[in-house]
């Protein structure tokens, strides 16, 4: 398979890099996979809809489990899209504890596959996140992602939202990262929200101490214009079992989530 | 020695503000303040307040319970209401030039509102957020022994402390906490912007002798 290359290739290119979720994260995203042929007017938009009508030749996918790389991969391939397909998974210090402070002290980071070999290494290592580690959802630990990692295969990224720095900083947990097997790139995001720039001052400070880190401006998609955000908020309450009147989801404020907003810092 | 603590500085200005809202959702996409009350407060005196009702150019409605529970009045907002555009020059001044910026869960619920307001007139909030004093987060920050720590940042403090998970049976809001402080207050008047906001001066100056900000 020749479909993903490298991924440090994509993050040298200037400006926000897009990160697009789909509908197979359930309950995060509502644009879909589907092809450009089958998108609806009135329909939910499509990421690869939105790659193809804004001449993007590459982008990164960023899900929650490997549910949507088949279509993914079907319709980039038929679009001539290069996909780059990556997890945004749980990972703890032990995999096989299963109480509520290794729950507490877990994060999230992102592993891209990179080749095809990245590609196996990476349904390994979720199939055991999802297996063994499973508690309350997949898990996996630094031991895992050693055993299994290749710095030619594998791209370690470290979320601005829900990673360790997010963690550290803004909640009582203490979550410990271990980068001894690889050097992670550290995502930026800016989406309005107020306490944005108190994690951004966290990553530039991490990661410009000590072993020096990569860090890249990044925008997560979870729809497509800015006037989406109604809907999409009415999806995330009716996956709440909230309402829009109240819809008890911390910090939903922000129509900032979306490849309108990303086109606007981009021109 | 404690002298540099917020408690003693009688020069700092503090600017108490509560918003009354359609529902509580957090983006103007579906709510929106129709009443936003402040309070300016110097040492411990109240050195002058404003309440706005705002009148704004929205098919959104405010739903049957929330009126009841806001008092929110169609004849008042009739008569008193003003457009958004002329309330937010006081508010902006008012935000700009405080110190500090006091609320009981603002920055669970106001500040996003607050947000928007600024976003409307086309301007920035994000200076507003450094200032920011949530009387419910240092409540509850009591209540769950998480001492504030002056070397972590208040700001970063608020929201550890936010994002706490909620303990059952620990309330801390604005009624309750008066209560718990034996604060004389006119409890069945509480959910009027302004009659909230007497009662969380009245609160915080019993909070900032437990907090060392």
């Amino acid at each position: 398979m020749t479909y993903l290359r490298n991924l440090d290739t994509l993050l040298l290119v200037d400006g926000t890099i897009p990160l697009f979720k789909s509908h197979y994260s359930i309950g995060r995203s509502i644009l879909t996979l589907n092809s450009p042929d089958d998108v609806k007017e009135n329909g939910p938009d499509s990421v690869i809809d939105i790659c193809v009508k804004n001449d993007l030749e590459k982008f990164l996918l960023v899900e929650d489990g490997m549910a949507g790389f088949l279509q993914a991969y079907t319709n980039a391939k038929e679009n001539n899209l290069q996909l780059i397909y990556g997890i945004r998974m749980t990972v703890c210090q032990d995999l096989t504890e299963k109480s509520d402070e290794s729950r507490s002290n877990s994060c999230k980071y992102i592993v891209f596959a990179k080749t095809s070999e990245g590609y196996s290494r990476l349904i390994k290592i979720y199939s055991i996140a999802a297996k063994d580690g499973f508690y309350y959802e997949p898990r996996a630990d630094f031991d895992l992602l050693r055993k299994n990692w290749s710095d030619k295969d594998l791209s370690l990224c470290v979320p601005f939202y829900d990673s360790f720095i997010f963690k550290n900083v803004l909640t009582t947990s203490m979550a410990v990262p271990e980068f001894n097997f690889t050097s992670p790139t550290f995502f930026l995001e800016e989406n309005d929200l107020p306490f944005d720039s108190l994690i951004a001052d966290a990553v530039d400070s991490f990661a410009s101490t000590g072993n020096k880190r990569e860090t890249v401006k990044t925008k997560s998609i979870y729809y497509k214009d800015k006037k989406d955000f109604k809907s999409y908020l009415t999806f995330r309450c009716i996956n709440n079992r909230s309402s829009l009147e109240r819809p008890n989801l911390d910090h939903m404020c922000s129509d900032e989530f979306c490849f309108e907003s990303w086109e606007n810092a981009n021109g | 020695m404690d002298s540099h603590l917020l408690r003693y500085d009688n020069k700092k200005t503090l600017v108490f503000i509560d918003c009354e809202t359609f529902n509580l959702c957090l983006n103007s996409c579906h709510n929106l303040p129709w009443q936003v009350a402040m309070i300016k407060v110097t040492g411990d005196k109240i050195i002058a307040s404003k309440d706005f009702l705002i009148k704004w150019d929205t098919k959104l409605k405010i739903g049957e319970e929330a009126a009841r529970i806001t008092r929110y009045s169609e004849k008042a907002m009739e008569k008193k209401g003003v457009p958004p555009e002329e309330a937010f020059p006081t508010i902006q001044d008012w935000l700009d030039d405080a110190d500090h910026i006091v609320g009981h869960n603002i920055l669970g619920f106001d500040i996003y509102l607050i947000k928007d307001y600024y976003k409307h007139m086309g301007l920035d909030y994000r200076h507003l957020m450094h200032k920011i004093i949530d009387t419910n987060c240092l409540a509850r920050g009591i209540k769950y022994d998480l001492p504030y720590k002056q070397e972590q940042g208040l700001l970063t403090y608020q929201y550890k402390v936010v994002h706490q998970r909620r303990r059952r049976g620990v309330k801390s809001n604005l009624a309750y906490m008066g209560k718990e402080f034996d604060i004389k207050h006119d409890y069945s008047k509480l959910h009027n912007a302004l009659v909230d906001l007497e009662l969380n001066v009245k609160v915080w100056d019993k909070l900032k002798w437990q907090v060392d900000i």
